[in-house]
């Protein structure tokens, strides 16, 4: 099948054209024009090639998360059948751009260390939400989270629904002062700035019920306002 | 203080890292990406500790047992024991950190709970961490966390460095590639590294320096894991005089799904749930394994199995006349697949189109672990002073061949090893000594870049390279095919390679992956037996004459191979 593919580089569009199978993934189509030598765009310009990320291939590393025809998406999991013939990548808006889909997202583990978000010492492990202790832990900082979310810039103190998911598991791995310190944390830099429109949900690509976590958090936060140690 | 460098942060370089911060090290940690991005986020299985709370009466000598009889007598009894020893603290430590496993059952003490009271919460007790069957292993002994032990493995131990971090006692480099060693004083005294975002060399000065560079899947056409674990660090070093070992034996998973993309595993869980191999002969179903072994059946090891599957290719049986069989889950309960085989389920659909409820996976062996790597000590030493390796790209625990979910636990094992001895043996030289041999250093890779030509561009000098990786060191190997190998590596001329902007440093590292490359040809045309994860056509029985660790090296014009005796400690 026919189709054209548009990069946005330096606020501009570049657009190629090539033929791809239904089933070939966006990852697939950028290494086939990265090998093309020279890259002529659709003008027949040379141009440099694409700088992109990418590591597993398969939607657990988070690396390629782009911006595709408008959505946070995984370029890994997403396929020129459904988002063709003609498609447009930009990169993820709320991060430095380091060149063309490639960003730099240290502000988001950046965030997470601001909420100091460790275990100060060893743990007993906790069941209490273990499938959700495990759903939290499968938040791959993509980022696709903070791009859709109408609240997170980028520079503020609002962290996102990358942040507050992973406020949960931690806050949930604690207990008494550590624990209302984290979820302190959490009503700072997560649900303070938070509108509840989810649709940080809708993108995520693990899936990660963000919803259940904030709520979960909040009903813990006002548990421990009555709980002295 | 001293300093030590590491280089590469999946779960050999944050334990390396951690370990050495607790020993009081300053600790830099270099990567061309934030942790999570590495190969180590996709372990699935789990990872194997005899932690015998499944009155089976297992124990650590029998886990190292075990993990000996894999490796076909090449892993180092010493370096096996110490590590089956330690793990069970290892995995308790784990635990304690966060990492959220699968568990056993849970008791709730305290039914207070219900009514909301947090101390009533926090009496529920977890119970044991839950242990698995795994390949190779009698026992159960693989604990995990659902089929991602990877990432939760990686959250646990990133959310511990990021304290280390904020303590400033580790400092990470992210966009930072390896291109070089520094050596002043006859030691390694730091690295080169290419900063990909400005293009630009930067040298960074340390008492000693971690390899935790992973494996080299990045030099294969079709495997299983991440392109960034690309043997480049492995290479680099191997040309700067570090002897490698075992370069030959290669994993091969039996089942893997072929997409446009890459191979992707499909786990033995599949066939553990009672997923049958089958190919199509006389217009019905043959169901090889279970004809061919009735005891183990589709459950044999992973390299039976895969040379089962390329047998049955290769004498004209694969399906659709391709290099594939059919892994028949859609006669399995429908709960089984799309609950227990979920993960699966969900992988044939998003990358085949296929419902395994409904219809057979085809699968095929894809390449999925490297038992070699640099040369080390049980201490993780290689044999360059100063440098030391540990997780994938070091050969070390597997010997010819892996048990499944050893390698996790060889990763942080072997980091924590590396740390230990990189800290105890750290001899750094003066600031001035350093900037000097950093100097001349940065100018030998400027100069080996001048001699560069844009004539290929790398991303397709190293597709070719793949390519004839991958068909001379196939499933069962031969002298002629190894040696065409080696006659079209020495056609490819590394000086004709150039890559983009800010990533210019690829092209000299291309030329060390070419020397690495041949260092695994030749080490699989001097194993002149078939064991582990090499199989020779030519020769098809195991010598015990070569029951020794292959060693090879560059001695700056030649990549030579000697056969050494197991368990050499370095000095
Ligand atoms: C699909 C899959 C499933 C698996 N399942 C299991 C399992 O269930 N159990 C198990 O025990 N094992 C499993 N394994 C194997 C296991 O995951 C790996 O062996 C292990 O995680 C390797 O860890 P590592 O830290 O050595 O390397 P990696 O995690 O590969 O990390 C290597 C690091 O080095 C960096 N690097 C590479 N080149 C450079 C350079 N030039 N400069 C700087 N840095 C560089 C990379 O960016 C990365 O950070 C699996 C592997 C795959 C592919
Ligand atoms: S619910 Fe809305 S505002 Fe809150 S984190 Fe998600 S997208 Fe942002
Ligand atoms: S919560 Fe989901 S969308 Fe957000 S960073 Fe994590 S995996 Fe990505
Ligand atoms: S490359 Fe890892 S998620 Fe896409």
């Amino acid at each position: 099948m026919k189709g054209t593919i548009s990069v946005k580089r330096d606020g501009k569009w570049v657009t190629f054209s090539g033929e791809y199978e239904a089933t070939t993934p966006v990852t697939v189509i950028l290494s086939e024009l990265n090998s093309r030598d020279p890259l002529l765009d659709v003008k027949g310009r040379e141009v440099e090639p694409i700088e992109w990320e990418c590591s597993c291939g398969q939607k657990v590393c988070g690396a390629c998360a782009m911006v595709i025809n408008g959505t946070p998406r995984l370029a890994c999991s997403t396929f020129f059948g459904e988002a063709g013939p003609d498609i447009r990548l930009e990169p993820l808006s709320k991060f430095p751009l380091i060149a063309d889909l490639k960003v730099d997202r240290t502000q988001m583990y950046d965030s997470l260390s601001e909420m100091k978000l460790w275990l100060d010492e060893g743990v007993d492990a906790k069941v209490r939400n273990i499938d959700l202790q495990y759903a939290s832990a499968s938040c791959m900082l993509c980022g696709c989270c903070l791009e859709i979310c109408p609240n997170y810039t980028g520079r503020g103190k609002f962290f996102g629904a990358a942040g507050m998911n992973a406020c949960f598991r931690i806050a949930d791995q604690l207990d008494g002062a550590a624990k209302r310190a984290r979820l302190k944390e959490f009503a700072r830099h997560g649900d303070s700035g938070c509108s509840k429109s989810l649709s940080c949900g809708q993108v995520c690509p693990q899936n990660i019920p963000l919803a259940v976590l904030i709520s979960r958090m909040n009903r813990d936060r006002i548990i421990s306002r009555f709980i002295r140690d | 203080m001293k300093t030590i460098l590491v280089i590469g942060n999946g779960l050999a370089g944050m334990t390396a890292a951690i370990r050495a911060a607790e020993l009081g090290c300053s600790v830099i940690l270099a990567a061309p990406t934030e942790p999570n991005r590495s190969q180590s986020v996709m372990a699935s299985g789990g990872i194997n500790a005899a932690l015998n709370t499944k009155g089976e009466d297992d124990s650590p000598a029998q886990h190292a047992e075990d993990t000996l009889r894999a490796g076909c007598g090449l892993a180092d009894p010493q370096a096996v024991q110490e590590m089956t020893e330690a793990t069970p603290q290892i995995i308790e430590v784990l635990s304690r950190r966060g990492v959220v496993f699968d568990r056993d059952q849970t008791v709730a003490v305290n039914p207070l709970y219900l009514d909301g009271t947090e101390k009533g919460a926090d009496v529920l007790k977890a119970g044991n961490i839950a242990l698995r069957n795994f390949g190779g292993q009698k026992k159960k002994r693989t604990a995990y966390a659902k089929s991602g032990i990877g990432m939760q493995l990686v959250t646990a131990i990133m959310t511990e460095l990021r304290r280390y971090q904020a303590e400033g006692r580790v400092t990470s480099l992210y966009r930072r590639k390896f291109v070089s060693p520094v050596f002043a004083a006859g030691r390694c005294a730091g690295a080169v590294f290419e900063n990909t975002v400005t293009g630009s060399l930067e040298t960074v000065q340390a008492d000693a320096v971690i390899a935790a560079s992973g494996g080299m899947g990045g030099l294969f056409d079709r495997h299983t894991g991440s392109d960034l674990s690309d043997g480049s660090v492995t290479a680099a070093l191997f040309a700067k005089g570090a002897a490698a070992a075992n370069l030959e034996m290669i994993q091969y998973h039996p089942t893997t799904i072929s997409t446009p993309a890459k191979n992707m595993l499909v786990s033995e869980a599949a066939r553990g749930e009672g997923g049958r191999l089958f190919t199509m002969r006389d217009g019905k179903r043959w169901y090889f394994m279970e004809e061919w072994y009735p005891e183990g059946g589709n459950l044999m090891p992973r390299d039976v199995v895969s040379r089962a599957i390329h047998k049955v290719c290769k004498d004209g049986f694969g399906l659709d006349g391709k290099y594939q069989v059919g892994l028949e889950l859609e006669t399995l309960p429908k709960e089984t697949v799309s609950e227990k085989l979920k993960e699966i389920s969900e992988l044939a659909k998003t990358y085949l189109g296929i419902d395994a409820s409904h219809e057979f996976i085809p699968v095929s062996p894809a390449i999925h672990y490297f038992m070699g790597g640099l040369y080390v000590d049980r201490f993780h030493r290689t044999t360059l002073p100063g440098v030391y390796a540990a997780g994938e790209c070091a050969c070390q625990y597997h010997g010819a061949n892996r048990l499944g979910a050893n390698s996790t636990l060889g990763a942080i094992y072997g980091g924590r090893v590396a740390a230990e001895t990189a800290a105890r043996e750290a001899e750094g030289v003066s600031a001035g000594e350093f900037a000097k041999a950093a100097e001349a250093e940065e100018a030998a890779i400027r100069d080996r870049l001048s001699l560069h030509r844009a004539v290929t561009r790398e991303i397709n000098a190293v597709r070719r390279l793949k390519q004839l990786m991958s068909s001379s060191l196939g499933i069962i190997r031969d002298e002629a095919e190894l040696q065409a190998g080696l006659l079209e590596l020495a056609g490819i001329s590394p000086r004709d390679v150039y890559a983009p902007k800010n990533h210019t440093a690829d092209a000299i590292l291309f030329e060390d992956k070419l020397l690495l490359a041949r260092a695994i040809l030749s080490s699989a045309l001097a194993r002149k037996e078939s064991r582990g994860g090499h199989a020779r056509a030519d020769y098809p029985q195991t010598d015990e004459a070569f029951c020794k660790v292959t060693v090879a090296e560059w001695n700056g014009s030649d990549v030579q191979v000697r056969f050494d005796e197991i368990g050499r400690v370095f000095a």
